[in-house]
């Protein structure tokens, strides 16, 4: 299984690097590990929006996983229902 | 709890803001192809005022506020027209509420005749377009409602705020959070956050320099709106920001909008002056993130201004005064010390003189206001004016953004009043006469500000008859003000309008039986430094030109010496100096000597002698003369020792600390520590020429 550890912290340094890794597995199913990530800024959540869009419109499976309770609870804050970052591609 | 009357103080700064929109709003609805947009604004000032009126029990306002909004609610709902005659109603609609506001600042009570009258107006207008029944059922919600502001006045009602956030890429580099400013948020409330991301890119041409993200959060909160404005205080200039109050019912009413902040917002905070309708529109016109950005800019705007208390700017301006003088005593210490040709030391200098004028002219900047304040004011003036005399009068103003000193904003009110007054009055032919010149009945007034050449210029000016130099004469010849068929030029017989008891009415009108003169206005004017002078062509209009110097606070003089006294003279008074020669000078009489200069022969005056530094003329050898001119167009060579230099000098009043002194208008502070006296050239100038046998002129000229 594809797999992307995602940094501690998704600032606006750790979305640029972010970033550039996704750009780098165009194409590839992904999952993007959270067990690490303790802070989400908002250039971070702007990137994995960005990320999700470009895996949805490639019809490729996307997904987030690990997120920590913490994690969801900032997502909450935010706005964001986790389940909207997910692709799921039937096969 | 702050004071109960702090907030009753914001209230009122606030409703000079909104008035002052308010009269701004109604003239450009004159205008036939005016925006809709102003019939808004128009509406949300009123709607304001009323709203915060009636948190603090101002009934009489309330009232008046409520039936003014609703002919303005016509309007806006292209239900009544904007005639002429409705127009009229609501000038004076506008200028009422000034006066209710005023009367409520002095706890006095407005003219309740007035107030009846126009509420008897405003209920016309509505009558014959609006709906009553509406009308009464809105007139009840919005009862005035007495606010308690002791901790114990029970539950505060609960306001819910539309917050637009959208962050700049400057606020994340700055490590800003959006989830914590939410958070915070929703500390204060109940927060309902709705994320905006439809704008966001797909990856591979996203880019962290262009933000996309924006939340919309809905706020229902009992705190004050500036808590709100709080949270977002560090990040206001790298986020696109939209604050405003929701309510979703139509006629809410406006006490319970008030209870819910009983800290008044700061002026001009898009906070409770948004209409019902206005909040639907934005809503469904635009998305958050297109509302968000058009704010911005406006946004940003108001978070960069701070009120500051006069006191402080005063005292600044003052410190600054004391920098310039310890300045030139540096410099002359320097120079006494024999360091002056060290370029270094010249540079060093130089630097410090260029920056002490700098500082002083940004505070300068910071005490000028426009004109604008006091131009406002007058239209309300000139429609009073014109009713009175039942005369047609249309003003138009130009340059209202010329900047003068926030003191003699408040002095010029009371001469241009009277100006205004006076060419309504007696500058323009009555209707007929006008028809009969073949002038259009109408009369208008001009009136004009600008910047020329280091002074601040105002005219008044009307397309009226002109000076009857005929008749100003006979009058000043009937009330003895004049000899009998003396010789005056038609300058001198124009500046007998600025005599102290001068009235040319043979009967006192409504408008010119209120005590004041045009000699007032003359002196007003000098006290603050400045001149007025008369253009009038007959059958043309009149023209009062003021011209006033930037500041009372720094004057550019010329360094004269006296025997051993050093004196300073204003350089605006100044046309030229020379060295006489004898080919310029003559004799007249036993003493008189005058000097030949373009063509005239002008008096020349031994400034020492006027002083008392000197018993005789000195001798015309040795010396300067400086060629001055007055007001009223005389000419003068003062004759002097020396001229040192040329300077900006810090003007300390004599008046508050010494006394008044004739011929001298206040005094400075030298380089060197010593005081020098500034000298009024005009008080010198009329004076001796009074000496001279013409003390009628002089007291013509002097008021």
């Amino acid at each position: 299984m594809p797999e992307l550890k995602l940094p501690e912290v998704l600032d606006q340094r750790g979305a640029q690097i972010v970033a550039t890794q996704l750009l780098d597995r165009l194409g590839e199913e992904m999952d993007l590990d959270a067990c690490n990530l303790t802070r989400l800024g908002g250039a971070g959540l702007e990137m994995l929006i960005a990320a999700h869009r470009q895996w949805q419109e490639d019809c490729i499976r996307f997904e987030i996983t690990n997120l920590s309770p913490s994690i969801l609870r900032v997502l909450e804050l935010l706005g964001v229902d986790p389940q909207t970052l997910r692709v799921e591609v039937q096969k | 709890m702050p004071d109960m009357d702090e907030f009753l103080e914001m209230f009122f700064v606030e409703c000079d803001e909104l008035l002052d929109s308010l009269a701004t709003g109604l003239r450009a609805m004159e205008a036939p192809d005016h925006e809709k947009e102003t019939v808004h604004s128009v509406f949300r000032a009123v709607h304001s005022m009323k709203g915060a009126a009636a948190a603090f029990g101002l009934s009489d306002l309330v009232t008046f506020a409520h039936r003014f909004e609703t002919v303005l609610d016509l309007l806006r709902s292209d239900k009544l027209t904007a005639d002429e005659e409705v127009m009229t109603v609501l000038h004076r609609s506008s200028d009422l509420l000034t006066d209710l506001v005023t009367a409520a600042r002095q706890s006095s009570a407005a003219d309740p005749v007035r107030l009846e009258e126009l509420l008897g107006d405003l209920d016309r207008l509505i009558g014959d377009e609006g709906d009553d029944a509406e009308d009464d059922a809105l007139a009840m919600e919005f009862t005035p409602l007495t606010l308690d502001f002791s901790p114990l006045a029970g539950e505060p009602a609960i306001t819910t705020y539309k917050i637009v956030m959208m962050p700049d890429p400057e606020m994340y580099r700055t490590g800003n959070d959006p989830a914590a400013l939410i958070h915070a948020l929703s500390q204060l409330g109940d927060a309902t956050v709705t994320l905006n991301a439809t704008n966001v890119p797909k990856l591979s041409v996203w880019s962290q320099d262009d933000t996309r993200l924006s939340w919309e959060i809905k706020l229902a909160t009992t705190a004050p709106v500036t808590d709100i404005h709080q949270i977002f205080e560090f990040v206001v200039d790298c986020c696109q920001l939209d604050i405003h109050e929701l309510s979703d019912v139509v006629a809410q009413p406006a006490p319970a909008d008030s209870l819910a902040e009983p800290e008044l917002p700061a002026p001009g905070e898009p906070v409770s002056d948004l209409a019902p309708s206005d909040v639907e529109a934005t809503s469904k016109a635009a998305t958050p993130v297109e509302a968000g950005a058009s704010k911005a800019g406006q946004t940003t705007g108001q978070a960069a201004t701070i009120r500051v208390s006069l006191d402080r700017v005063d005292k600044l301006m003052n410190m600054i005064g004391e920098l310039v003088i310890k300045e030139a005593m540096l410099y002359q210490v320097i120079e006494t010390a024999g360091f002056t040709e060290d370029p270094d030391v010249v540079t060093a200098l130089e630097g410090i003189r260029q920056l002490a004028g700098d500082i002083q002219e940004s505070v300068m900047s910071i005490r000028a206001q426009p004109l604008k304040l006091v131009f406002q004011r007058m239209h309300r003036i000139l429609r009073e004016a014109a009713d009175a005399t039942g005369k047609k009068v249309r003003l138009d103003t130009l340059g209202e953004n010329t900047e003068v000193d926030k003191t003699m904003i408040e002095r010029l009110i009371d001469p241009l009043t009277h100006m205004i007054r006076n060419s309504i009055d007696h500058g323009l032919e009555d209707a007929v006469t006008r028809q009969r010149r073949g002038k259009p009945q109408e009369g208008t007034i001009t009136l004009s500000a600008a910047h020329r050449s280091g002074r601040v210029q105002i005219e008044v000016s009307d397309d009226g008859g002109g000076i009857d130099r005929e008749r100003v004469r006979r009058i000043a010849e009937e009330r003895g003000l004049i000899p009998q068929g003396a010789t005056l030029s038609s300058n001198e017989i124009d500046s007998l309008l600025f005599l102290p008891g001068f009235s040319s009415k043979d009967e006192v009108s409504a408008l010119s039986g209120r005590g004041v003169g045009l000699d007032v206005v003359r002196r007003e004017i000098m006290a603050l430094g400045g001149r007025v002078m008369i253009q009038s062509k007959e059958g043309e209009g009149t023209t009062f030109s003021i011209a006033l110097p930037l500041t009372l606070a720094v004057l550019e003089g010329m360094l004269i010496q006296l025997r051993d006294q050093t004196m300073v003279l204003p350089i605006t008074a100044v046309q030229e100096t020379l060295r006489p020669t004898s080919a310029t000078l003559h004799g007249i009489g036993k003493n008189g000597r005058v000097l030949s200069n373009r063509g005239e022969l002008i008096p020349i005056i031994d400034l020492a002698c006027s002083f008392g530094l000197r018993d005789a003329p000195a001798p015309l050898d040795d010396g300067v003369l400086i060629v001055v001119e007055t007001d009223s167009h005389k000419r003068a060579a003062l004759h002097v020792d020396g001229i040192f230099d040329q300077r900006q000098v810090v003007i300390k009043s004599l008046e508050e600390n010494y006394g008044r002194v004739p011929g001298v208008s206040a005094a400075t502070i030298l380089g060197d520590g010593k005081i020098a006296l500034i000298i009024d050239p005009e008080e010198i100038v009329l004076s001796s020429l009074s000496e001279q046998g013409r003390s009628a002129m002089a007291f013509a000229a002097n008021g």
